[in-house]
């Protein structure tokens, strides 16, 4: 992977995009004990802003949003060339069955419903950022 | 005494006579109101000005649907619809009804939302505590944070389970329904208990018949019915559970879950799968409890697929579980990806069309394997992602074809015709040469029932429909 090349000091940098504080402040905890270095965004604009200042290795994306939902800031980093390939990672309390297969057709590379496995979450991370020694 | 008339214009339910030529001889009052014509108006109009779907038909009686039905302005509204024969049909406006139905949909939706979103949280800040990022954590303290873990995912649990529940009896659950090995379904479930199984001294085995025919069902759903089944025998079981599989009378599977232990008393066999009944604990025996729902989603989703599912047992000599499912059937499967696909285009407001095209005079072993290779390289080298080609009868390809409106689908069928045709000339057969026939239908236009629009499209192969059950 192109950032494992970047000096072993550096971290994967993972942006966590979700309007819940306490859930940012939790889950931020738990992935900076992992060794990640991680930003918050609390509204879907805001998310794509952090995008594309901070470059993060892969985004945590929830749907239901104030100011541009998940599925709208999923469709303008899918647009964008320095965007596309960052894995996007939704996690959502939304019910609809339909919404797995539909963020993964618009590129989403894993779908968590809430409440999920912190476990399975991490698994899925480190399958796209693998720890570094 | 009132006049039969009378009676009828009292009626608060609409009702029409059509004649055999499929015109309106008949409205009374409530019907005229419910559709905004005069009931004279009525008489003598074709039944399609007030349903566009070929609902009526003489032939085919003692049908109940719930249908679009057209006003006198074009707005459509929502009915209860039976043709109980002799021309007579009865309808009722269920529009309160569908909106009651909607609102309590909405209502579970933002419900799930809420109730799942704070589990998240403290579920998070509960690991973080667990894994000692805060720090590490006294014996005691860790033992509370196991304690409130352990409920934490119960409630979780719980809250995943009235909603599934909720969903089920709402009929707004996504069941995907597929032609399934019913003994793979065991084998994979089974493998998850055989640890819990040995630390409990019980034996856990699979009986399944051999030559067992294939299921039609959501195999994720029937995987979840043999979860709740084997985590009640694992509570209760003293020795062994047994998983069965058989084939049953009717063209279903019945399947088994078989412990030996305490059983169940008669007189509580019948509240066994309603909500929230717990099944006796052994007195004294401390262990998981389930949260009541287990056997009520279970008989949801087996009724889903027009299964039963009930309980064999005497007290104190254990207790067998018993589910039926209905074998593969084809046909079956067609219907149901054609409603899905309805359903799809209802969502997206576009025209859904299916084509379906016989072929005559085929040799029927060769031609088979012919049309099997066809099919193949049809959908390899001409039809687009979104369609669906299926196999109907041996005879027959059907062909979803979603956001397609007749011209086009007129164009694909063409095409496809064209293809197999030359795919026929490829191998050459003895005898007479292949005919082939298509037939197009549009939905809404042409009918707005899967049953319906498979009718008409076969129809409109100038030929019978053959084999319809697929079996």
């Amino acid at each position: 992977m192109k950032s494992l090349l970047r000096g072993q000091m550096e971290k994967f940098r993972i942006l966590v995009v979700d309007d819940d504080v306490d859930l940012v402040k939790t889950l931020r905890m738990r992935l900076e004990f992992e060794g990640y270095e991680t930003f918050a965004a609390y509204e879907g604009v805001r998310g794509v802003e952090m995008t594309l200042k901070k470059k993060p290795h892969l985004i945590l994306l929830d749907l239901r949003m104030p100011a541009g939902s998940g599925q709208s800031v999923l469709k303008t980093l899918q647009a964008n060339p320095d965007t596309e390939k960052i894995p996007v990672i939704i996690i959502t309390a939304m019910d609809d069955p339909r919404l797995e297969t539909e963020t993964k057709e618009g590129g989403a590379s894993a779908f968590f419903r809430k409440p999920y496995s912190i476990e399975a979450l991490l698994e899925k991370i480190r399958f796209y950022l693998p720890p570094k020694p | 005494m009132n006049s039969p008339k009378d009676i009828l214009d009292h009626m608060g339910t609409g009702l029409l006579t059509v004649n055999p030529e499929g015109k309106i001889a008949f409205a009374n009052v409530c019907a005229s109101r419910l559709l905004g014509w005069k009931t004279n108006e009525l008489v003598g109009k074709p039944l399609s000005v007030v349903v566009k779907d070929q609902f009526f038909d003489a032939a085919n009686p003692f049908r109940r649907e719930d249908l679009l039905f057209f006003r006198k302005n074009n707005e459509s509204f929502p009915v209860e619809c039976i043709h109980a024969g002799g021309g007579v049909i009865t309808f009722q406006d269920i529009s309160e009804r569908k909106r009651v139905e909607d609102q309590k949909d909405e209502f579970i939706s933002n419900l799930s939302h809420e109730l799942r979103s704070p589990l998240t949280i403290i579920k998070g800040a509960i690991w973080n505590l667990k894994d000692g990022i805060m720090g590490k954590l006294t014996e005691k303290q860790a033992k509370l944070v196991e304690t409130t873990s352990r409920h934490i995912d119960k409630l979780s649990r719980l809250v995943e389970e009235v909603l599934e529940i909720s969903r089920l009896q709402s009929g707004k659950v996504q069941i995907t329904r597929r032609r399934v090995n019913i003994a793979h379904v065991i084998e994979a479930t089974i493998g998850d208990y055989h640890m819990a199984a040995k630390e409990k001294y019980i034996g856990l085995k699979a009986d399944v018949a051999p030559e067992l025919p294939p299921v039609y069902a959501d195999s994720d759903m029937v995987e979840q019915v043999l979860h709740n089944l084997l985590n009640n025998a694992l509570r209760f079981a003293k020795s062994s559970i047994v998983i069965t599989a058989r084939p049953a009378d009717n063209g279903f599977v019945r399947i088994g879950v078989v412990d030996d232990g305490l059983g169940v008393a008669k007189e509580d066999q019948p509240r066994l799968f309603s909500k929230f009944e717990q099944l006796q604990r052994p007195q004294g025996v401390p262990g998981y409890k389930g949260t009541g729902l287990g056997l009520a989603i279970s008989k949801e989703i087996v009724s889903h697929h027009q299964g039963n599912i009930w309980v064999e047992s005497d007290l104190g000599k254990g207790a067998a579980f018993y589910f039926t499912l209905p074998e593969y059937d084809p046909a079956a499967d067609f219907r149901f990806m054609l409603h899905g696909a309805m359903k799809e285009a209802d969502r997206r407001r576009v025209p859904l069309a299916l084509a379906v095209l016989s072929i005559d005079n085929l040799r029927s072993a060769k031609g088979n394997g012919v049309l099997h290779k066809i099919g193949e390289a049809l959908k390899e080298k001409m039809l687009r992602k979104k369609d669906m080609l299926f196999r109907y009868t041996l005879k027959d390809f059907a062909l979803i074809l979603p956001d397609t409106p007749l011209d086009g689908a007129n164009i694909i069928s063409g095409r496809v015709e064209q293809f197999i045709r030359a795919g026929l000339q490829e191998s050459p057969q003895s005898g007479k040469e292949p005919v082939i026939r298509s037939g197009i239908v549009l939905y809404p236009n042409d009918a707005t029932s899967a049953e319906r629009l498979i009718e008409i499209a076969f129809e409109r192969t100038n030929g019978k429909i053959q084999n319809f059950g697929g079996r």
